[in-house]
């Protein structure tokens, strides 16, 4: 399959590797749950709510991968590296902006105020930032180069 | 700001920017506004002092970090001048602000995660934009 407008192919590349990308979630919550960490989810291990939750992730994580896609190609040019690879740091970026901005902005209100539920959170969004992003990357940046 | 090392400047018109987001953050915190804009009561647990070291800090860090990568990207961001610096504070606020607000309404956060979005729309999209997009020019 080959789409000529790098948008749009960068728009459904983000998509696919957001819908995919959304899986692992679900999969390191079921291990948050089975190693007794604490999780935003709990009782996941029942099937109704991995149903749910696998589903809701695939949906949020393809409809912000497909914007994110959508960035990607418009700064693809300027991204250092060159193919697979550029879809890999990529989404490390855009990851350490979204998810490590909120592990850095909970860890500073937990030194602050002492209150483990930030700690807590700080360790969530970093936790989320490695099952999420490395997976989108990979495939953000095989499938673009695909379909070109 | 114009001449010298680009990375120097980078850093330096973050720093300026960033600072000036961490502000207008304080600002939305403390004054109420945060609160306005909340369903229910939302107040960080935190005395003025250490709010204001939390917004200053935070903003100043990611500020110079988000305009490094400004740096790298400058010519491919659409627009020119200050609407450029808009535009990539837009691109920002989606990345930050409504990814993970909407996460945290999805976890039923609706209380806390409305009026982040809201204060980071005018923090990060507005504030830091534009101050980026005047002081940044290659």
């Amino acid at each position: 399959m080959k789409i000529s407008n790098p948008q749009v192919r960068g728009f459904y590349a983000g998509l696919l590797a957001g819908v995919i990308g959304g899986i692992p979630v679900t999969i390191a919550r079921i291990i948050q749950e089975m190693l007794k960490l604490p999780t935003e989810v709990p009782g996941i291990l029942s099937v109704e709510t991995v149903v749910y939750h696998i589903s809701y992730e695939m949906g949020l994580v393809g409809i912000f991968g497909a914007i994110f896609g959508i960035f990607y190609s418009r700064f693809y040019p300027g991204l250092p590296s060159k193919g697979v690879k550029k879809g890999f740091i990529f989404s490390l970026i855009i990851g350490f902006f979204s998810n490590i901005w909120w592990t850095s902005s909970n860890f500073l209100k937990w030194l602050l105020t002492g209150k483990l539920q930030f700690l807590w959170w700080s360790f969530e969004f970093a936790y989320t930032y490695i099952v999420i992003f490395p997976l989108y990357g990979v495939i953000l940046g095989v499938v673009y180069e695909r379909w070109k | 700001m114009r001449g010298g090392n680009n990375l120097k400047r980078a850093i330096m018109t973050g720093l300026i920017a960033g600072f000036g987001s961490g502000l207008v953050d304080f600002i939305f915190y403390n004054s109420g506004l945060f609160e306005l804009f909340s369903v229910l009561p939302a107040i960080l647990p935190m005395s003025t002092q250490n709010l204001a070291i939390y917004c200053i800090i935070q903003g100043v860090i990611w500020g110079i970090i988000f305009t490094a990568f400004y740096a790298i990207i400058y010519d491919y961001v659409p627009s020119t001048g200050i609407k450029k610096g808009l535009v990539y504070g837009f691109i920002i606020w989606i990345i930050v602000g409504l990814r993970i607000a909407i996460i945290q309404i999805v976890h039923l956060y609706h209380q806390f995660a409305i009026p982040s979005v809201i204060t980071a729309f005018f923090s990060l999209c507005i504030t830091y934009g534009l101050l980026i997009g005047y002081l940044y020019k290659k």
